[in-house]
C-alpha cells in the first residue's frame, strides 16, 4: 500500500495504480481529455496536469505512478492557466464558433442568429451536440475565447462506409479510438498517420473501412469524445433520454448491454462495459423500429389479408388449434425469451402435439461454456467458424482474460477477418479439415494430402506441445470431428438458447417436421422455412412478413420491447428488460400464448412441460465432386439473423458488411464459369435447386461457392452443385 | 524500377521477419526503389504480421519514405531563413523552371523528383540545393543549371546503376 496526499486528503493507493485513477476514485475530478479507462495512458492533451511537491513544472496524471509520500495539487490557478492554454490550443484545430459565442444561450433557444457563423465551424449542426467532452470541458474550464487562428482541415467527411460516419475535421486527435481499435479489439484498422500539424487518424491508404475488413464493433464510435466519429442511425434522433440495461439476444454470447430510449424510440445501443459486437452495436435500434414491421394482427379473408383485433385473432387460432389439435407442428426460433419458450412447450403438452421442432442448429453434446475454466498455457484450434464474424466478444474474453497469451490455430479452407490475426492459419483443401486435425495430433509420421504444407503443419504441432488445447467449432459448420481424447472439444452454436432447447428437447428436425405428411396446420413462431407443400392453415407469429403465404398473423415484439430472459452460451441466465412498450398492437409471444391457452383452457402457469427427446436428423454423407457437379457448395450457419430473417435483407449496413443473400464465388472460377459480380446465378445439386445473385470473391477456394444458410432455402448442406447463369 | 515481390521478401528474410525490424526493412525498400509501393507495404504488412495501418502510419510519419513514386534524382532545395535571406526563392525558382515541375513532384520520365526543405543544419553553406546527397552550397542560377545538366546528361549514359551501388 502506498500513501499520498492529494488536495490535502491523505489517500491509500495500490502499487502500478496512476495518480489519475487514485484521484477519480476518490472524487477528485481532474480534467481529461485523452484518458479513457481500460485503454493504456497516452499523455497528449495535458489537461490532466497536477502539481507535485517538489517537481518544477507539473506532470499529467494519467501516466503518474503513485509514489509514496507524493503530495499532489490537482486545482491551483497555475494548473488552471496552463489547462485553458492547453485547451484552447486544441480548439484552434476544432470547429469552436459557438463554444465560445456570446449568444450561445439565446441561439439554443431560438436559433436567434444562427448564420452568424458556418455551420462547419459550430455545433449546432454537429450530431454530439449536448453529448460532448469538449462542450463539458469548455464549460468547466471557463474559457471564453481563443486567441489562436482557427485552422479548419477542410476534409471531406467520409460517409461511403455503413453504420457510422467519419468528419475528422472534428478529431481532436485523442486516440482514443486508435488505442480501442488496436489494444483492446486487436482490429488494426485506425491509427495516425503522417505527422505534425498534417497528423491525421485514419485507415490504410484512406481506404474504407469495408474494404479495409473494420468488424464495425462500435467501439471507436463510443470511446470518440468529440461528434468525429458518429452512428449514422441514431445521428439525428436527439440524444437520450434514459437507457435500459438489457441482453442482446441476436445471438448466442448474449452481451449486456444498455438500450438508449427517447420518448418511446430506441435511439441506439451500446455496450455496458464489455465489448460487444455489431448486431449488437447498430443492428437492434433500426430492428424495432423497421419499416417493414407488422404490428397488428391480420386475417386472410378470401384472397386478402384484412388488420384485425387481437379477439378475431385468438378466436382464429383457437377454432383451428382445437380442430386440428395434434395434427398442429409448431416451429419456433430459438430467438424467443425462456418464459416464451416455456409457452410454447405448454402449447404443445397441451394440444398433444408431438410434432415440434427448432430452427437452431442443435448438438447433443452442448454444454455450458466455462470461461474460468480456461487456464494456463493455451492454444485454441478453430474450426471452419469465423470467430469474429460471430463470436467477437467470446474471442476478445479468451484473449484478455489469460495471463499468458494464449495461441490460436485456425483451420479454414475460407478466407475471414479471423485468419489475418491468428497464429498460424492452415488453409486445407475443402472437406479435408478434420484430416488437418489428424495431422496435426498423429504421433507417427501420415501422408499429408491436405494441401496445408508440411511445414505449416510442423509450425501447428510446435504450437500444440505442452499446453492446454481446445479445439473451437461451429457444429453446424463441420461434421465428424474427432481429436485425441486430452484436446477438449468445445461446440459453438450461433443460436441464443441453445442449452436452453437441448434441455428441453425437440421432437424433430425443422426438415422431418416439414416432410412429416400429417400435419395439417402449422404455427410457425418467428421463423418462414420453405414449405414443399400446402398446408390448411399456416398461423405465423413473428414481427416481419414471412416468406411463406399465411392465414393468420400475430404480431409480436421484440425483445427491447419485453420482460424476460435467454439463456446463454456460458448457461447464464440474463434478463432481458423491457426497453419501450410495444410498438402498435405488438405484444409478447408468452403473453400471445398464454391468451391462447386460456381459451384452450389449458393454465400454462403451474404446470411444467414435459421434456421430449431431441432427436437430430441423420448427417448426409460426404460426396465428392464429379463430372455432373463439379463445384463444391460450402453451407455455414448465418448467424446473423433474427427470427429467420437475414440481418442483411433488413437493414443495408448488414447487406454491405455480409450481404447473406449472395452466393460467394470463387474469382478464378466466377472467371471460367462466366459468373458477373451481382449477376444471378443457379446452384443445382441432387436435391437442390437455388437461384441467387453471386458476389465474387477471394475468400472462398477455388471450385467453390459459399451460401450462408437461411430457412427459405430448405434442406441443403454441404454438398457438390453445378452452377450455372441465369439468363 | 519495377516491384518485384521475389525481392521484398528477400529484404524481409535478411532482417530474419522480426517485427522490430519494420523500419529496417522500410529503410531498405525505400532505398531500392526510391519510394514505397503499395504493394510492397501490403507485403511486409503480411509477412511481418503487422496491421496494414501500423505499416502505412510508420511510412508516412518519416519523411525519409515517400508513398508516391519518386524519379531517380532527388533534388531539394533549402528553403530555411538563412537559405532563403540569400536568395533560395530565385534558385528554387530556376529549378522548377529547369525541371517544369513545381516542389513535391516528379518529372514524366520519372528522372527527378524536386523538394524543398527547411534548413538541412548547414546555413554557412546558403543557399543549399542537394541533388542525390551531394550537398551544392553557395550555389547560383549558373551553378545549379551546371549541375542539373550533368544529372540530366548521366541518364542518357545510364550509368546509374554503377553510381548507386557504390553509395
Ligand atoms: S469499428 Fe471496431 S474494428 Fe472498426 S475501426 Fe472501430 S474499433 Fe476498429
Ligand atoms: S476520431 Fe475521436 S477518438 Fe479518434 S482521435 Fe479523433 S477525437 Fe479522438
Ligand atoms: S456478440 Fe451476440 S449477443 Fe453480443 S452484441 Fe453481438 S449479437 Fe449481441
Ligand atoms: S488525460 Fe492525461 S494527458 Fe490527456
Ligand atoms: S536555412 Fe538552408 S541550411 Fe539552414
Amino acid at each position: 500500500m502506498i500513501k499520498l496526499e492529494i488536495d490535502k486528503k491523505e489517500i491509500m493507493a495500490k502499487k502500478g495504480e496512476t495518480v489519475l485513477e487514485v484521484a477519480q476514485r476518490h472524487g477528485i475530478y481532474i480534467p481529461t481529455l485523452c484518458y479513457q479507462k481500460d485503454l493504456v495512458p497516452y499523455g497528449g492533451c495535458r489537461l490532466c496536469i497536477v502539481e507535485v511537491k517538489g517537481w518544477s513544472i507539473p506532470v499529467a496524471s494519467c501516466t503518474l505512478p503513485v509514489e509514496d509520500g507524493m503530495v499532489v495539487k490537482t486545482d491551483t490557478p497555475r494548473l488552471k492557466k496552463l489547462r485553458r492554454f492547453s485547451l484552447q490550443l486544441i480548439l484552434s484545430e476544432h470547429p469552436h464558433a459557438c463554444l465560445i459565442c456570446d449568444k450561445e444561450e439565446e441561439c439554443a433557444k431560438y436559433q436567434e442568429c444562427i448564420e452568424k457563423s458556418a455551420v462547419t465551424f459550430g455545433c449546432k449542426f454537429c450530431a454530439r451536440n449536448g453529448d460532448c467532452e469538449l462542450q463539458e470541458l469548455v464549460e468547466k474550464l471557463g474559457i471564453k475565447e481563443i486567441p489562436f487562428e482557427f485552422s479548419y482541415r477542410n476534409l471531406e467527411i467520409e460517409k461511403f462506409d455503413p453504420f457510422f460516419e467519419r468528419d475528422y475535421n472534428l478529431c481532436i486527435l485523442c486516440g482514443r479510438c486508435v488505442r480501442m481499435c488496436q489494444e483492446v479489439r486487436g482490429a488494426g484498422i485506425l491509427d495516425f498517420q503522417h505527422r505534425g500539424p498534417e497528423t491525421l487518424v485514419g485507415t490504410a491508404y484512406n481506404l474504407s473501412h469495408l474494404e479495409i475488413g473494420c468488424q464495425f464493433c462500435g467501439a471507436c464510435v463510443d470511446v470518440c469524445p468529440t461528434g468525429a466519429l458518429r452512428d449514422r442511425y441514431s445521428k439525428w434522433l436527439g440524444l437520450p433520454e434514459r437507457y435500459v440495461k438489457t441482453t442482446c439476444a441476436l445471438c448466442n454470447i448474449g452481451c449486456s448491454i444498455k438500450i438508449n430510449v427517447r420518448a418511446n424510440t430506441v435511439v441506439s445501443s451500446t455496450p455496458d462495459n464489455n465489448q460487444i459486437c455489431v448486431r449488437g452495436r447498430f443492428g437492434i435500434a433500426p430492428l424495432v423500429h423497421h419499416p417493414k414491421r407488422i404490428i397488428s394482427p391480420m386475417l386472410r379473408k378470401g384472397e386478402r389479408l384484412v388488420e384485425v383485433e387481437w379477439e378475431e385473432a385468438f378466436d382464429f387460432v383457437c377454432t383451428k388449434l382445437n380442430e386440428y389439435r395434434a395434427k398442429t407442428g409448431i416451429l419456433f426460433s430459438p430467438q424467443l425469451t425462456i418464459e416464451a419458450i416455456n409457452s410454447v412447450y405448454g402449447l404443445a403438452d397441451h394440444l398433444q402435439c408431438e410434432k415440434l421442432a427448432t430452427t437452431s442448429a442443435l448438438e447433443t453434446n452442448l454444454k455450458p461454456l466455462d470461461l474460468k475454466g480456461f487456464r494456463g498455457d493455451l492454444v485454441f484450434v478453430i474450426v471452419n467458424t469465423d470467430m469474429i464474424s460471430d463470436f467477437s466478444p467470446l474471442l476478445l474474453k479468451l484473449r484478455s482474460q489469460q495471463k499468458i497469451k494464449p495461441a490460436f490455430i485456425v483451420i479454414d479452407a475460407v478466407d475471414s477477418k479471423l485468419t489475418q490475426i491468428v497464429d498460424l492459419w492452415l488453409r486445407p483443401e475443402l472437406g479435408k479439415e478434420v484430416d488437418v486435425l489428424k495431422l496435426l495430433f498423429a504421433q507417427k509420421k501420415m501422408k499429408n494430402t491436405t494441401a496445408v504444407s508440411t511445414q505449416d503443419i510442423k509450425l501447428g504441432k510446435d504450437l500444440l506441445k505442452k499446453k492446454n488445447i481446445y479445439l473451437l467449432y461451429n457444429p453446424y459448420n463441420i461434421k465428424n470431428i474427432t481429436v485425441p481424447k486430452y484436446v477438449k472439444k468445445i461446440p459453438l452454436t450461433a443460436k441464443i438458447n441453445a442449452l436452453k432447447i437441448i434441455d428441453m428437447g425437440v421432437d424433430s428436425s425443422t426438415m422431418d417436421l416439414l416432410q412429416d405428411k400429417n400435419i395439417d396446420c402449422l404455427y410457425l413462431l418467428g421463423t418462414a422455412p420453405k414449405l414443399n407443400r400446402k398446408y390448411k392453415t399456416i398461423i405465423v407469429q413473428d414481427c416481419f412478413p414471412p416468406q411463406v403465404r399465411f392465414d393468420l398473423f400475430l404480431p409480436t415484439a421484440t425483445f427491447a420491447e419485453v420482460n424476460g430472459s435467454v439463456v446463454n452460451i456460458e448457461g447464464k441466465i440474463k434478463r432481458i428488460r423491457k426497453a419501450i412498450e410495444p410498438l402498435g398492437k405488438s405484444k409478447s409471444d408468452d403473453w400471445i400464448i398464454a391468451q391462447i391457452s386460456k381459451r384452450l383452457n389449458h393454465n400454462t402457469k403451474n404446470r411444467k412441460p414435459k421434456k421430449r427427446k431431441t432427436i437430430i436428423s441423420a448427417i448426409a454423407k460426404n460426396r465428392k465432386v464429379g463430372e455432373k457437379y463439379p463445384i463444391h457448395l460450402i453451407v455455414r450457419e448465418n448467424s446473423y439473423s433474427f427470427r429467420g430473417h437475414r440481418l442483411s435483407d433488413l437493414m443495408k449496413g448488414f447487406e454491405r458488411l455480409r450481404g447473406d443473400g449472395y452466393v460467394r464465388v470463387n474469382k478464378r472460377t466466377a472467371k471460367k464459369l462466366r459468373v458477373k459480380d451481382g449477376a444471378e446465378i443457379k446452384i443445382i445439386g441432387r436435391t437442390l435447386n437455388l437461384v441467387m445473385p453471386a458476389r465474387i470473391t477471394e475468400d472462398v477456394p477455388e471450385n467453390s461457392v459459399l451460401v450462408y444458410y437461411h430457412p427459405s432455402m430448405g434442406a441443403v448442406n454441404s454438398q457438390p452443385v453445378r452452377v450455372e447463369c441465369v439468363h | 524500377m519495377k516491384f518485384i515481390p521475389k525481392e521484398v521478401i528477400k529484404i524481409i528474410n535478411k532482417y530474419h521477419v522480426k517485427k522490430s525490424k519494420l523500419l529496417a526493412v522500410l529503410t531498405d525498400i525505400q532505398a531500392k526503389y526510391n519510394w514505397l509501393p503499395p504493394d510492397a507495404i501490403k507485403l511486409v504488412s503480411e509477412k511481418l504480421c503487422v496491421p496494414l495501418i501500423d505499416v502505412y502510419g510508420v511510412a508516412s510519419f518519416y519523411h525519409a519514405f515517400s508513398l508516391t513514386p519518386r524519379g531517380k534524382h532527388i533534388v531539394t532545395v533549402c528553403s530555411g531563413t538563412a537559405c532563403h535571406v540569400r536568395g533560395a526563392p530565385i534558385i528554387l525558382d530556376r529549378v522548377q523552371d529547369q525541371l517544369g515541375i513545381s516542389p513535391g513532384c516528379t518529372t514524366k520520365d520519372d528522372q527527378f523528383t524536386l523538394e524543398t526543405v527547411n534548413c538541412l543544419g548547414a546555413c554557412a553553406l546558403a543557399p543549399i540545393v542537394v541533388v542525390d546527397g551531394h550537398y551544392h552550397g553557395q550555389s547560383t542560377t549558373q551553378k545549379i543549371d551546371l549541375v542539373l545538366t550533368k544529372y540530366k546528361k548521366k541518364k542518357k549514359r545510364k550509368p546509374t546503376k554503377k553510381s548507386r551501388k557504390k553509395k
